[in-house]
């Protein structure tokens, strides 16, 4: 059945999905599986993504049916037997800037992909991931801004970290008028246009042969 | 009393177009500052007439830059002033033309932030209030409208707007929801909105009116709290409003907002186009239907998963919102005013959605949108943002030379192969070169525009992103290196 549920979400069958993920689990289905399959469909989904086979809405349903799938499916879950966590990220919408919706699909693809995202939300100051990276041991940081205003914040962000003593840590930047002027101006280690992209990066900065 | 041709009812939309752009480039009515002003603006709107018409080569390449907030900043303002202060923001852009020399007049934004706070406006977060003084306004994107609501929206849309929108997007609008449904037969009293005396926002123009309304305005709420009960219900029937004394007391404060706002809104595109900026963009112009329903009411969000769970009532909101979207622009133009309809795309963007749903969702309403404009005589100026590489050949189904495609992150070689022969293309330098790049960089890429999309004319100079952050040297350099490279000869 892993198979049809993987089916169900890549083809976007919102209420099959649900459906058979709480029949895998009346058939006594192991939690973990079932959220292996849900993952499997994403690794699909990113890829296709990639390669502009499919779009946002795609990656906000899946989002959704991954999202009440773990509902119904995390109080099964037996102790201890979570999957392993690839590496811890902080993510936040720079100093200025309210927009969440593509943050959110970054930072959602990132989880999905088994890192562990502390999320600080919007118009977050310099000091708020200072603060953060020193709390969680995160080495990586997501910035994303859709404005030019966040040039600066950006920048300020990068010259905190490095301030504080985090020099280890990687900065990638995303969001609509970044690019590689702003990466270069900014200090940022990489910048990404997607989702797909600041996995990639996360990836290679963590599993690569550079790895941290 | 219109300018249009008194015929105009008679006339075919071909030649509604022509008329419009006769009186637009001939500034009928404009009260030029000088005689060289009226030259100038004559000059200016010819070169982008020819440009956009497509029928032959104009010039030289025009270029309008689209500033947001550079105008504030390059005055050494905050940001605020676009919401608080609006003379000085319209000083500043009045400036900033003199200055930069543009060939188009560009838009003020400005807002009546006093208004907002008095309604306590949730659809926006903006400087000098909850954003720093900075900053550009921002829009707060949510689900306005339930998922499950868009068959009230369809059956009483104006009941749905009253009754559950303003509220939601505005809490001291609250008292709304009690508003009571129109009794079958009874006329709606008529408040003046369709005044035969003017133009409400010359009125507010005239000092003697705005003091006066601001000593009405300022007894008035305090006076709401004097009213006795029974008046205060009379009142309320007589048009048709909850007897609510804080809903008055809103009223009257936002309208007093509108007293400072309004004349600074109106005069100064009138003030711009004297100096002999011909006016393009407009502050008013029209949306997809599709992007009406995304923005305002369902949110990201909510507008792209809504394809999958009830494409038909995205469908059918949307071909209900065509005859609105094109009557939200026809009118009868003032003085230099723009036969252009200012179009900003959002959601369908290249990644936004695929081409097969953009061809099933966005495109038909859109279409139906930029047709019926056209038949009026106006001209579609569409703001794609993000990319359209993926949209071109779409949006190549269109008569020829009659639009102009605006675009942001498109790949403008592509975009001039694909559409070259259809419209008039606009763009592209980005915010960020501007903001972080160098003049030869600039010049370096508006040469490159001039040489791919420049040939055979139909090509406007322009932006990719609406310009806050951004060294003025650079925004020199894009002006002049187009009026130095960008002949013909």
């Amino acid at each position: 059945m892993s198979q049809e549920l993987i089916n169900a979400i890549t083809e976007m069958r919102e209420d099959e999905a649900l459906e058979i993920a709480k029949q895998m689990l009346d058939d006594d289905t192991d939690a973990m599986a079932i959220l292996d399959a849900c993952g499997e469909a994403m690794n699909v989904i990113g890829k296709r993504f990639e390669k502009g086979e499919c779009f946002i809405p795609e990656l906000m349903l899946a989002g959704d049916m991954l999202g009440q799938i773990a509902e119904v499916v995390k109080p099964h879950i037996k102790q201890g037997s979570g999957p392993k966590k690839l590496g811890k990220i902080v993510f936040g919408t720079v100093e200025g800037d309210i927009h969440d919706i593509a943050k959110d699909i970054v930072v959602f693809m990132l989880d999905v992909n088994g890192f562990e995202v502390t999320d600080l939300g919007v118009d977050v100051p310099p000091a708020r991931f200072v603060e953060a990276v020193k709390k969680t041991g995160a080495k990586i940081v997501g910035l994303s801004g859709f404005l030019t205003l966040t040039y600066d914040p950006m920048k300020a962000t990068v010259a905190a970290l490095k301030e504080a003593g985090l020099d280890d840590v990687k900065v990638m930047i995303g969001g609509g008028q970044i690019d590689e002027y702003v990466r270069q101006y900014s200090g940022a280690d990489a910048w990404g246009r997607d989702a797909m992209a600041a996995v990639s990066l996360a990836k290679q900065w963590l599993l690569g042969p550079k790895g941290l | 009393m219109s300018m249009l041709p008194g015929n105009w009812s008679e006339l075919s939309p071909d030649e509604k177009m022509a008329a419009r752009l006769d009186l637009w480039v001939s500034g009928a009515g404009v009260e030029f500052v000088s005689p060289e002003a009226e030259a100038q603006y004559k000059e200016r709107a010819t070169l982008l007439r020819d440009t956009f018409e497509l029928k032959k080569v104009p010039a030289r390449v025009p270029i309008m830059f689209s500033a947001q907030l550079f105008p504030v900043y390059h005055a050494g303002l905050p940001a605020s002033v676009i919401m608080y202060e609006h003379e000085k923001a319209a000083e500043a852009y009045l400036n900033y033309h003199l200055e930069f020399k543009p060939d188009a007049a560009c838009p003020l934004i400005v807002m009546p932030g006093a208004t907002f706070e008095a309604l306590d406006f949730k659809l926006f977060r903006w400087p000098g209030y909850n954003l720093p003084n900075e900053v550009m306004y921002q829009v707060v994107e949510d689900e306005y409208m339930k998922a499950d609501e868009y068959p009230e929206f369809m059956a009483d849309t104006m009941g749905f707007l009253i009754r559950k929108y303003l509220p939601r997007v505005a809490g001291a609008l609250e008292p709304l929801r009690n508003m009571p449904p129109r009794l079958p037969g009874k006329k709606k009293k008529d408040t003046g909105s369709k005044s035969s005396r003017g133009d409400p926002g010359k009125m507010l123009s005239s000092p003697v009116v705005r003091g006066l309304l601001k000593t009405l305005l300022s007894a008035g709420k305090g006076a709401v709290s004097l009213l006795p009960t029974f008046m205060l219900n009379g009142i309320a029937q007589r048009f048709s409003i909850p007897p609510d004394r804080e809903l008055l007391k809103t009223g009257l404060a936002a309208v007093r907002g509108l007293v400072d706002y309004l004349p600074a809104f109106t005069g100064i595109a009138a003030r711009v186009v004297a100096a002999g900026y011909p006016q393009i963009v407009a502050t008013t112009g029209s949306a997809a239907p599709f992007d009406v329903l995304g923005d305002y009411l369902r949110g990201m969000r909510g507008i792209l998963t809504d394809m999958y769970r009830r494409p038909d009532d995205v469908i059918a909101a949307c071909e209900m919102l065509v005859p609105a979207m094109i009557k939200i622009a026809t009118g009868a133009p003032g003085p230099g005013g723009t036969p252009f309809v200012f179009i900003p795309l959002h959601k369908g963007a290249d990644r936004f959605m695929s081409t097969a749903q953009y061809e099933k969702f966005y495109w038909p309403t859109l279409k139906k949108v930029m047709l019926g404009l056209v038949e009026e005589g106006l001209v579609p100026l569409l703001f794609a943002e993000g990319s359209y590489n993926n949209r071109l050949e779409i949006i190549a189904d269109f008569p020829k030379g009659k639009c102009v495609w605006r675009f942001d992150q498109t790949d403008m070689r592509g975009a001039k192969e694909v559409l070259g022969d259809v419209a008039c293309i606009m763009g592209n330098v980005s915010a960020s070169m501007l903001a972080i790049g160098s003049p030869d960089d600039v010049k370096a890429y508006c040469k490159e525009l001039i040489d791919v999309c420049g040939e055979g004319g139909g090509f406007i100079m322009g932006t990719g992103a609406e310009i806050d952050e951004g060294k003025a040297e650079n925004i020199r350099a894009m002006i002049d290196f187009t009026k130095e490279y960008g002949g013909y000869d």
